[in-house]
């Protein structure tokens, strides 16, 4: 199944902005890529926005709202709940406490960001290519 | 530091054929791995109750089964402290967006139509496995 929503990615490092977007644009041709700083930005733009984004991609360690804590706002959301983006942590670095805390809120999965760009490629390949083949409420043309 | 214990995986499934296809083609790719399938999800309940089952790193659960069904076993692991953590995949011959919405809001971590050839069913077992079990980092399986 095709799958054209925007991948929402929120890293306030601008270097892997830089480094991820292409990766990203080859990888999900069909899918925009929509980078913001913050989880503020980001959670605004998911309450407003009429786009069915295809999947949120976060660090976790972020200035001001830490990934974690823009999961647990969409989370305590209900409309943002229902709409049950799939929301996947990539992060460097990533620590024991981070993972359990991120499975709590119930994430559809924690990727510790490797170093190379290869690695990094094939890390994001995999992530894609799993939700391309998952049914999520968002891979659907109608409300 | 990777934990040299066996990965556990439980399938709770009532099919009989579809479970020994999964077991087989798991076998084929992972033979160190452990597969425990629960064709009545009664069983496990019993089992989680008397506090004897040894906690997964992975559950793939059917949807569509007899009491309790999947979505009620869905409820009882994301409301079970030992169990909410543990990446739960829901397999169903739905494609309901109404089904799949509900298992998210209840805490799946993803949600897959059953598949309906051998060759779909060997491609869901190589990159379930490998998404869950050999990249993601998990809280029963760290990396760190």
């Amino acid at each position: 199944m095709e799958v054209g929503g925007p991948i929402v990615f929120i890293d306030d490092d601008e270097e892997d902005q830089f480094i991820l977007k292409p990766i990203l644009e080859s990888i999900a041709p069909n899918s925009p890529i929509l980078f913001f700083n913050n989880g503020e930005k980001a959670i605004d733009f998911l309450r407003t926005t009429d786009e069915r984004p295809f999947l949120i991609i976060s660090e976790v360690i972020m200035k001001n709202m830490s990934g974690l804590e823009l999961r647990r706002q969409i989370e305590q959301d209900k409309e943002l709940k229902k709409r049950s983006i799939p929301f996947i942590f990539f992060t460097h670095p990533a620590y024991k406490q981070w993972v359990e805390e991120a499975y709590e809120l119930t994430i559809q999965g924690f990727f510790e960001k490797k170093s190379s760009t290869k690695e990094i490629k094939q890390q994001l390949e995999a992530i894609v290519s799993y939700w391309t083949n998952c049914l999520h409420p968002n891979r659907f043309d109608d409300e | 530091m990777l934990m040299a214990r066996r990965r556990r995986i439980w399938i709770i499934d009532d099919n009989p054929d579809y479970c020994n296809v999964v077991k087989r083609i798991s076998a084929d790719k992972r033979p160190d791995w452990e597969l425990e399938f629960f064709p009545d999800s009664r069983k496990l309940l019993d089992l989680l109750e008397k506090d004897v089952a040894m906690v997964p790193d992975l559950i793939v659960l059917d949807l569509i089964m007899p009491e309790p069904d999947g979505i009620k076993m869905l409820h009882y692991i994301k409301r079970n402290r030992q169990l909410r953590p543990i990446p739960t995949i829901i397999v169903s011959e739905s494609d309901s967006d109404t089904d799949a919405s509900l298992c998210y809001q209840a805490g799946a971590n993803s949600y897959i139509v059953k598949p309906a050839s051998l060759e779909e069913l060997r491609h869901f077992v190589a990159v379930t496995w490998q998404y869950w079990l050999d990249i993601a980092a998990t809280p029963s399986h760290q990396r760190l």
